[in-house]
């Protein structure tokens, strides 16, 4: 696989990451 | 059921030679959908609208731009790829004029191949369909009246529409899948919501819009809807 594909597969799993950790925190201080 | 799941984009090199004219369609051939439109700049929201709606819809794109051998000419490699396709999508919206003052001729002599696979191949290939795209609704009867009867779908140079064309175009040919697929608005949605990342997926990946290749928008589209599955709507299986 080419370092671009590598890197494109890599940004997705990281945004999602962010995106979950960012609305778990939402939740959070909505309960708060 | 979800959307269904995308194909992987197509980033090998074939197995099958495709210099050769009577070699059999590839594997994945009710799966592949040939893309054949203008390679410019200002192309490129609809060919990211086409990349995604074929994608998303199960299919998977592909197009002469994903082999860079320089070895193998041109038309080599749209043969090899319009016989490995049962579906094929075909832009005509920009058969205009260049700055020679003379037409751009390659996508209508592409389905015309594509055509001509489909009147006079094997019987697989006579299974072909293909969706025929242009800007406004009569205006292709002044350069390409033999289409006169097949209803090309205008698309405006709007990315909606593109989608919503490809969308129409695949549940008409394939009815069955009608109920487990994302209804035009749906994707459409859906559509967006990958555009306001993509700039992020580029940017995270180090990648600049114009270095961008057509498998690393594949590879995006793909990877993105696998990481970001479409839920089902009430009553769709």
């Amino acid at each position: 696989m080419s370092v671009s594909r590598k890197a494109i597969y890599k940004a997705v799993r990281d945004i999602a990451r962010e995106d979950a950790i960012a609305e778990a925190a939402r939740d959070a201080s909505a309960k708060d | 059921m979800r959307t269904p799941s995308p194909r992987p984009p197509a980033t090998r090199r074939p197995k099958i030679d495709q210099r050769q004219p009577h070699a059999k369609a590839g594997e994945d051939y009710d799966g592949d959908c040939f893309l054949n439109f203008p390679f410019d700049a200002a192309y490129l929201p609809l060919q990211e609208a086409l990349v995604f709606a074929v994608t998303a819809l199960g299919l998977r794109p592909r197009c002469a731009l994903e082999n860079a051998n320089g070895g193998w000419p041109r038309y080599n490699k749209i043969r090899g790829l319009i016989r490995d396709s049962r579906w094929g999508i075909h832009d005509l919206s920009r058969t205009e004029l260049t700055d020679v003052s003379l037409p751009r001729f390659n996508m209508p002599f592409e389905l015309g191949l594509f055509l001509g696979a489909a009147s006079f191949g094997s019987v697989q290939q006579q299974e072909k369909s293909c969706l025929v795209l242009v800007r406004g609704r009569d205006l292709h009867q002044h350069y390409i009246s033999d289409l006169a009867g097949c209803d090309p779908v205008p698309h405006q140079n709007d990315p909606d529409q593109m989608v919503r064309a490809v969308r129409h175009w695949v549940v008409t040919e394939q009815p069955a899948k009608e109920t487990s697929l994302p209804n035009a608005r749906e994707l459409m949605r859906y559509f967006r919501q990958f555009q306001a990342n993509a700039a992020r997926v580029r940017r995270k990946a180090g990648l600049a819009r114009s270095d961008e290749t057509f498998t690393d928008l594949a590879v995006s589209v793909y990877a993105w809807i696998k990481g970001n599955p479409l839920q089902a709507r009430p009553g769709r299986r």
